[in-house]
């Protein structure tokens, strides 16, 4: 039992970190992108080959994944970020198969036993999960803290005004391409990294692992917790996993099938989308000039749900 | 005075529909140009074809003496426009209505720098457009139509530009509230000398607004004149103003 909630918490650590750059790109800058598990895959594919292939060490192969998804992020972003709402959902999704694709063409059995990483000689070996349990919300703090800072940057506040109104935010000299292409960039590198954390903790990578239903689970993640809110998409992780993990939590599988999940996801996001579409959290309260003290915010925190409509 | 903008024979076509044919004109640095026109004259397209919006088909702008668009995809983009000194108030204002009125108002400054700068311009449109000093904390979404234009104007007046495109400022607001928005678009034309290009269903009051005036029929230039000579016009007073 202990197991299979160390278990949850790594991976909901890995969804974690792929729903803070599904966030920046969906959340933030508004783009309804669906190819994260396409940039898990580079991310993943880049670890393996780096430490196997070349004898990279897991902490140089830890910026190279991040640098080849942002870089595949970049190259497809180009082309397709002109497009607007289902167009672009529509062509990342090809994007995360294409990717998916490639991966088993280039190896269809995958990688296995992967070096394991390293830290000041201290050895992550899969069974000690406490040590990966560490080492994945580390990167999650880290992340969390990184993004939070860009949303009340200057580059965060023209990428929400460009998920609010395209047209004005061009009016006021804010280049809407520039932004749209860096934040699905840093969103791919994001997912690149989960790739590398989970190639880590797993050792293998076999391609039939990027489906197009990781992708939808990182979107149900951040849609869940509320778009464009840092924490809420690290409690949507959460529930996420568990939600995928209950059969075998309950000892249910028998009479659970595995499929069972996808229908919950599908029920999760219709449910959210009818009663409260932004989110468990909503949306983050990014306020520069928030007159409300501590105390305030917190108050309308709990009592918000009731008292604002909902808004897509 | 010095010409500023120069439209120079410019025809938009959307797919085989064509909005606007070889349409010229000038506007003079420091005046105040309005243009009138029915539903569908292409008055909103003219305007958007001079922040680049919509691509030209012929012909070309320039601003300042600068080109700023060309046909095939030579003009600059929107973004690159307005940092020439070109603030287009859209159609239908375009606010982004969840965020609060100082943050709208730092969205118009993102070209600004200098924080001084900025918070120096924010207090000024407060003192220039009170009610948005009232509201600065509240989300835009919340305010009246008028409040939302007077944003509209005033997000537009952070990046202190040049040339102000204001399209359609009184639309759908009470003709109180239109007078009003109307005598801060003379305040902001005579003491921040912003040259200001308008365009405008109401002709009577963008008219007397105006020193010059163009009339946009079915994407054409069918007249142009001083605004008061206008005004007095027989074909525009039985077209526009109802006599």
């Amino acid at each position: 039992m202990l197991n299979f909630f160390q278990l949850i918490l790594i991976y909901a650590g890995i969804y974690a970190l792929m729903a803070i750059g599904q966030n920046c790109i969906t959340g933030y800058t508004g783009m309804l992108s669906l190819c994260h598990a396409g940039f898990l895959c580079i991310g993943s594919y880049a670890t393996a080959i780096m430490c196997k292939t070349f004898g990279f060490s897991f902490w140089l192969s830890l910026p190279v994944a991040a640098i080849a998804s942002g870089l595949v992020g970049l190259l497809i972003g180009i082309p397709t970020l002109r497009l607007k709402g289902d167009y672009l959902c529509i062509a990342t999704l090809g994007l995360g198969e294409i990717i998916r694709n490639v991966a088993t063409n280039l190896n269809p059995v995958g990688y296995n036993s992967v070096p394991r990483a390293n830290l000041f000689g201290y050895e992550f070996a899969s069974r000690n999960k406490l040590s990966f349990i560490i080492l994945i919300w580390a990167f999650v703090l880290v992340f969390y803290i990184l993004f939070q800072q860009l949303a009340h940057s200057r580059l965060g506040r023209a990428m929400i005004a460009v998920r609010e109104d395209e047209v004005a935010a061009q009016s006021n000299g804010i280049n809407v391409t520039k932004y749209k292409i860096s934040s699905f960039v840093l969103g791919a590198a994001v997912g690149g990294i989960a790739g590398c954390l989970q190639t880590a903790y797993t050792l293998t990578v076999q391609p039939g692992s990027f489906t197009f239903m990781v992708s939808v689970m990182v979107l149900c993640t951040v849609v869940l917790g509320g778009m464009g809110n840092g924490k809420a998409v690290i409690l949507g992780a959460f529930i996420i996993q568990f939600i995928s993990y209950f059969p075998q939590l309950t000892g249910l599988t028998n009479i659970i099938p595995a499929q069972a999940k996808q229908i919950i996801y599908g029920l999760l996001l219709i449910v959210m989308m009818l009663w409260r579409p932004q989110g468990l959290l909503g949306r983050d309260k990014f306020r520069y000039g928030d007159p409300r003290t501590r105390k305030e915010r917190l108050v309308s925190f709990f009592v918000r749900g009731k008292a604002k409509g909902g808004r897509a | 005075m010095s010409e500023i903008l120069k439209i120079d024979g410019i025809s938009v076509s959307y797919g085989s529909i064509r909005a606007l044919s070889d349409v010229s004109m000038s506007v003079s640095e420091g005046d105040i140009v309005s243009l009138i026109g029915a539903n569908g004259a292409g008055k909103s397209t003219l305007l958007n074809a001079i922040v680049g919006l919509v691509p030209l088909k012929e012909g070309s702008i320039s601003f300042a003496g600068e080109t700023i668009c060309q046909t095939k995809h030579h003009g600059l983009s929107t973004d690159l426009i307005a940092r020439r000194g070109i603030a287009l108030v859209p159609e239908g204002r375009h606010v982004f209505a969840d965020m609060t009125v100082e943050e709208n108002l730092d969205m118009g400054a993102f070209m600004v720098k200098d924080q001084n700068v900025i918070d120096k311009r924010k207090d000024e449109m407060y003192d220039f457009f009170p009610i948005l000093g009232a509201r600065r904390k509240q989300k835009t979404r919340s305010l009246s139509g008028g409040e939302q234009q007077m944003m509209a104007i005033a997000r537009a007046l952070m990046s202190s530009p040049r040339l102000l495109l204001l399209d359609e400022p009184g639309l759908g607001l009470a003709p109180l509230i239109v007078q009003d928005i109307f005598s801060k678009i003379r305040i902001i034309n005579e003491e921040n000398k912003v040259t200001v290009f308008l365009v405008e269903q109401n002709a009577r009051l963008a008219l007397r607004t105006s020193s010059y005036g163009y009339v946009l029929e079915n994407g054409r230039i069918v007249l142009e004149d001083k605004g008061e000579n206008l005004l007095k016009n027989e074909r525009v007073q039985k077209a526009y103003l109802g006599a």
